[in-house]
């Protein structure tokens, strides 16, 4: 811009927007008070915007809501009064013509020589669409609020179903069997928020004989935890009553075979079953059936831990059925002497990665070596194995966990 | 209890003591231009309601605080402690109705009551004139939370940099009249919707209602119905306008005390 050119620009704004001008023209509204609210001046866009025509002589409180006018009283006298200026107050005015004009004030406080409050002067904006906009946030965020709250109210009620679901899978706590230490170990994969497909069972079919039965159904979720609940109860069915003669179980997996083959499910289930019997001289008896279940783990004597494999296909496939029906699922037959530990698990415990590749039967196997060397208490070993695999996984299970430490006594 | 509340004592502590309850929207600056003069002739002490100015947050509860009783067992806790012998309470605004609970809770621990600006209940309700409607009151109950920046920043201290009034300087570089807006928004809620017209009749003290003229929060016929409504009760009307006479006009609310609480003969 050349020098004239900012010179004549200079005297057209002198001429054209004086003192008066710019007070009267301002792109806000003004107004002054005296401090009992009796309005001295207004400028023309205040009039203009309240589509009021004199409004000196009449009071600032006339122009405000009900509700503005105790703000008046609450907040801006007080913070004039004590402060002299306040800032951005969201008031409704009301115009002569009784329509609102939703607007943001902010005003300053004119003080004698004294202190004393001499009159107020208020500028106003008119905050139509701001307001709007900001009912709008205020909507939204109660919406989300209250959204949240659903949310969170639906999540503990799921959670109470997960656990009393998962309750009646997993027992909470397990029987007394005189001779023997039982432990059991049990986690959700990942948050626990979903019902897991891993369960087991301890119970009495007759004086000193104990079924033990521990499964892992494919998949998760209430599809999954029906057929849970189909074998672990039909298990707990066929073995309860069964003759004594026929209360094998391989019987009793080929049986929960053709139960859940008859069941409309695409899922199948692997499961280990042991039927023990305690002799008078405080030994063990134990036979077993497995249906695709990994291995359990055995060790006697104070020996070293070895995989034990009685290996049938898994329930559910049709594979069973299809064997030469004389023939039942392969049973399999150990003794457990005072000290002798067996321990039962689902994959969840060992397919686990590790820094090496993946812990493996064998992993498990091991890990079990060296925590059996130095107890052989049931809850320490159930425990610390536990700890073991959640350790390779910062401590949160990628699959269900389950576990069961069975040790004569 | 003192700490929590931020309790500060003016004037010499022989004199007749005077309780100063500040009202919803500020904290115990709301007294700053009455403090001094009233300290001439009294043991005057300030503080904070719980939630208010530099009153200890983590005594906030906003459960406890939704009702007045709330606020007028901490009164009655105060008093316990500082063991003033037959105090004036002076409640402004929505405290008038705190010190009434006060006196009826624990009768004597107060010597006196002052109401400045009562009302005991805002909303309209059959022949009760309270000088707003229920949705006037939800209207400025809605206009108070959108008022969040308002309430968090209108206060800041900028008087602090003041020159003509020089005494106030140091006192007030600290934020004042702040408040938490969720703090703010169940004060009003328990101010604006609490009724207490029942526990008017029980208060015993000898009561002076001190009522503005041009009182938009509480016109004259509330002042009037609360002088009515409590046995001995005395109703002075003010020249002072609004709803706060300790701003608007110091001089004048500082004679009135004066008058009625020296020459009443207080004990």
């Amino acid at each position: 811009m050349t020098r004239s050119r900012v010179l004549e620009a200079f005297t057209a704004a002198l001429l054209d927007d004086d003192p008066q001008a710019l007070y009267d023209k301002a792109p806000c509204g003004y107004l002054t008070m005296a401090p009992d609210g009796t309005v001295v001046k207004t400028n023309e866009t205040l009039r203009t915007m309240l589509r009021a025509g004199e409004l000196a002589g009449t009071t600032w409180q006339q122009l405000l809501s009900p509700a503005a006018r105790v703000l008046h009283e609450t907040l801006l006298m007080p913070s004039l009064r004590l402060n002299g200026a306040v800032n951005e107050v969201a008031v409704d005015l009301e115009c002569p013509d009784g329509t609102r004009l939703p607007a943001l004030l902010n005003a300053t406080a004119e003080r004698d020589a004294d202190g004393r409050l001499r009159f107020v002067r208020v500028a106003v904006f008119d905050a139509t669409e701001r307001r709007r906009y900001e009912q709008d946030l205020v909507r939204s965020a109660e919406e989300a609020r209250a959204a949240q709250h659903a949310a969170e109210h639906a999540e503990a009620r799921l959670r109470v179903l997960v656990d009393t679901l998962q309750g009646s899978l997993v027992p909470r706590y397990l029987p007394a069997v005189p001779g023997l230490a039982l432990a059991g170990a049990y986690r959700p994969a990942g948050d626990g928020s979903e019902v897991g497909g891993d369960f087991y069972d301890v119970f009495a079919t007759d004086c000193d004989e104990w079924w033990v039965v521990l499964g892992d159904v494919s998949g998760k979720g209430v599809d999954a935890a029906v057929l849970t609940a189909l074998v672990r109860n039909g298990a707990r069915a066929l073995a309860t009553s069964l003759a004594e003669s026929e209360r094998e179980p391989a019987l009793v997996l080929r049986r929960l075979d053709d139960l859940v083959e008859r069941h409309e499910t695409e899922r199948f289930c692997t499961v280990v079953l042991l039927r023990m019997r305690r002799r008078g001289t405080g030994t063990w008896s134990v036979t077993m059936a497995s249906g695709g279940h990994p291995p359990l783990l055995l060790r006697q004597g104070g020996g070293p831990v070895v995989p034990v494999e009685v290996q049938s296909p898994p329930v559910g496939m049709g594979l069973q059925s299809g064997l030469d029906r004389d023939g039942d699922p392969v049973q399999g037959s150990i003794d457990l002497g005072q000290g002798d530990m067996v321990v039962l698990y689902t994959d969840g415990m060992s397919e686990v990665r590790t820094p090496d590749g993946f812990l493996g039967d064998e992993g498990l196997s091991l890990a079990l070596d060296t925590i059996a060397s130095s107890s052989s208490c049931a809850d320490e070993v159930a425990g610390r194995l536990l700890d073991h695999v959640l350790d390779l996984q910062a401590g949160t299970p990628r699959d269900d966990i389950a576990c069961l430490v069975l040790v004569a006594d | 209890m003192s700490r929590r509340h931020a309790v500060r004592h003016h004037g010499s502590p022989e004199a007749t003591p005077l309780v100063l309850v500040h009202g919803f929207g500020c904290d115990q600056t709301m007294w700053h231009h009455v403090v001094p003069a009233l300290a001439r002739d009294f043991h005057v002490v300030t503080f904070d309601l719980a939630g208010a100015g530099a009153a200890d947050p983590a005594a906030w509860d906003a459960q406890r605080y939704s009702r007045l009783e709330g606020y007028a067992e901490d009164l009655v806790s105060l008093l316990h402690e500082l063991g003033l012998r037959d105090p004036v309470l002076v409640g402004h605004s929505v405290s008038a109705m705190i010190v009434a609970h006060a006196q009826v809770m624990a009768p004597e621990l107060v010597g006196r009551l002052v109401m400045v600006g009562p009302s005991p209940r805002y909303v309209d309700e059959g022949d009760y004139v309270g000088g707003f409607t229920a949705p006037q009151i939800e209207e400025l109950l809605a206009s108070l939370s959108a008022n969040y920046v308002a309430w968090s920043h209108a206060m800041a201290p900028v008087i602090a940099g003041n020159p003509d009034r020089p005494e106030v300087q140091g006192e007030l570089a600290e934020a004042f009249c702040r408040m938490d807006p969720a703090i703010a928004e169940v004060f009003a809620r328990t101010t604006f919707l609490s009724d207490a017209r029942d526990v008017l009749p029980r208060v015993t003290a000898p009561t002076v209602v001190l009522q503005c003229a041009e009182d938009v929060i509480a016109p004259r016929e509330v002042g009037e119905y609360v002088a009515r409504a409590i046995p001995d009760a005395t109703l002075v009307l003010l020249r002072a306008t609004g709803h706060c006479p300790q701003l608007s006009d110091p001089e004048e609310t500082v004679a009135v005390l004066r008058d009625h609480l020296l020459a009443g003969g207080v004990r």
